[in-house]
């Protein structure tokens, strides 16, 4: 009767083996972290929390450019960013406006019209903002473009 | 057993005679084996113990491997069907939905809500022939977007410009300037609206906030500005603006 002979296991080979194992379970981690990252952010999307906390900071800041850069760069556009947006809309009206109104006085063709248009636009803004916290700027920018 | 020397009686395991202390040499033999049977069985029971653990923790490490190699086979799986799933979801979310989403896409269109137009082709992966007209918009859109941000940004640092600053500025105009879009390369009749409102904002703004005349603008107009133009350019938006290189 033949006898199964056992390989023989030495601490060496197990040693080997164990570093193997903590490799391996290392990259295991590695692939599942990642993944759970990435499903958890979900195509980059950020959060409604962290777009709202980058929007106050510049909105009392009174940074429009950055606030209009991190509206239109990260996506915006759910009904929670809207106060922001009318903000940055009553800017870029303004921006419009001080600069058709140069161009008319410099006599462009069309500038007088488009001046008139931006200042409808403020106005408009100014006159029923959707948020009660947007008045004192809109207001702040419609008396911007009476001084010009 | 019987002494040799003195003839007592005394049990033979005894190494020697318990009455005259003569040496017992069967007794030590005994005693001897005794002790080296006792060794050996230490010896084996030691090693015995130490190929069981061995053993053990050679079978718990097989064990970890192979579910470690299961745990990448599983990912590996679920991302392939996850990936398989998800597009075949937007394929038939496209297909039950195309009338709505042609709708959404029009409205957006149409009340030049480029930037929310940009966002959901790119959202819902809407690209290609099918969608020339919207995905030509949207990136017009996006063209005027940086540039009305990079407007905004001029004007709040208009004191503090930086090369950083004036460089973008001067690209997105000269982006809005000369149509260049190699995806989509021909201005569609309601695109040409847009591109020509978007194009007179930005040459308006070069003539009468940065003070470029005619052979300016012109430069800007071209598909590729000479470096050195364009640098004279800078230069010159940078002391109008009184600022200072960063």
């Amino acid at each position: 009767m033949k006898h199964k002979q056992s390989k023989t296991i030495s601490w060496a080979k197990i040693a080997l083996k164990a570093a193997a194992v903590i490799l391996i379970g290392f990259i295991v981690f590695e692939m599942y972290w990642g993944t759970f990252q990435i499903a958890a952010e979900g195509e980059n999307k950020i959060s409604d929390a962290d777009g709202i906390n980058w929007c106050e900071e510049y909105y009392h800041e009174r940074a429009y450019a950055k606030l209009y850069d991190t509206l239109t760069l990260s996506g915006l556009y759910a009904d929670c960013y809207d106060v922001y947006w009318e903000a940055v809309d009553g800017y870029e009206a303004l921006i419009q406006y001080n600069q058709w109104h140069e161009a008319a006085q410099l006599g462009i063709d069309g500038a007088e019209q488009e001046a008139q248009n931006c200042y409808k636009t403020l106005e408009d803004l100014a006159r029923n903002p959707e948020f009660p916290q947007n008045a004192k700027i809109l207001n702040g920018f419609l008396e911007q473009a009476k001084g010009n | 057993m019987k002494c040799k020397n003195c003839g007592a009686n005394y049990p033979m395991r005894e190494m020697r005679c318990p009455y005259c202390g003569t040496v017992n040499a069967r007794g030590l033999r005994q005693q001897c084996q005794l002790e080296r049977a006792d060794e050996d069985l230490e010896k084996a029971e030691t090693e015995g113990l130490e190929k069981i653990q061995l053993r053990m923790v050679n079978r718990v490490l097989n064990v970890s491997l192979v579910l470690e190699i299961a745990a990448i086979v599983l990912l590996v799986a679920g991302v392939i069907v996850y990936g398989f799933g998800y597009d075949i979801t937007r394929s038939t979310k496209r297909f039950l939905n195309s009338d709505q989403m042609n709708a959404h896409m029009e409205q957006l269109y149409t009340e030049n809500r480029l930037d929310e137009l940009w966002t959901y082709l790119h959202e819902n992966d809407l690209r290609g022939e099918d969608y020339y007209e919207y995905m030509q918009a949207a990136l017009i859109g996006l063209d005027y977007r940086q540039f009305k941000c990079a407007r905004m940004t001029y004007l709040d640092t208009k004191q503090e410009l930086d090369e950083y600053t004036v460089s973008s500025l001067l690209d997105n105009i000269q982006e809005l300037l000369y149509f260049d879009c190699l995806a989509y390369p021909e201005l569609t009749e309601r695109n040409e609206v847009i591109w020509n409102r978007c194009s007179r904002d930005a040459e308006v703004f070069a003539r009468v906030v940065l003070g470029f005349d005619d052979a300016q603008i012109e430069i800007l107009k071209q598909e590729y500005v000479p470096s050195k133009d364009m640098d004279a350019l800078k230069e010159l938006v940078m002391q109008r603006g009184g600022g200072n290189e960063a």
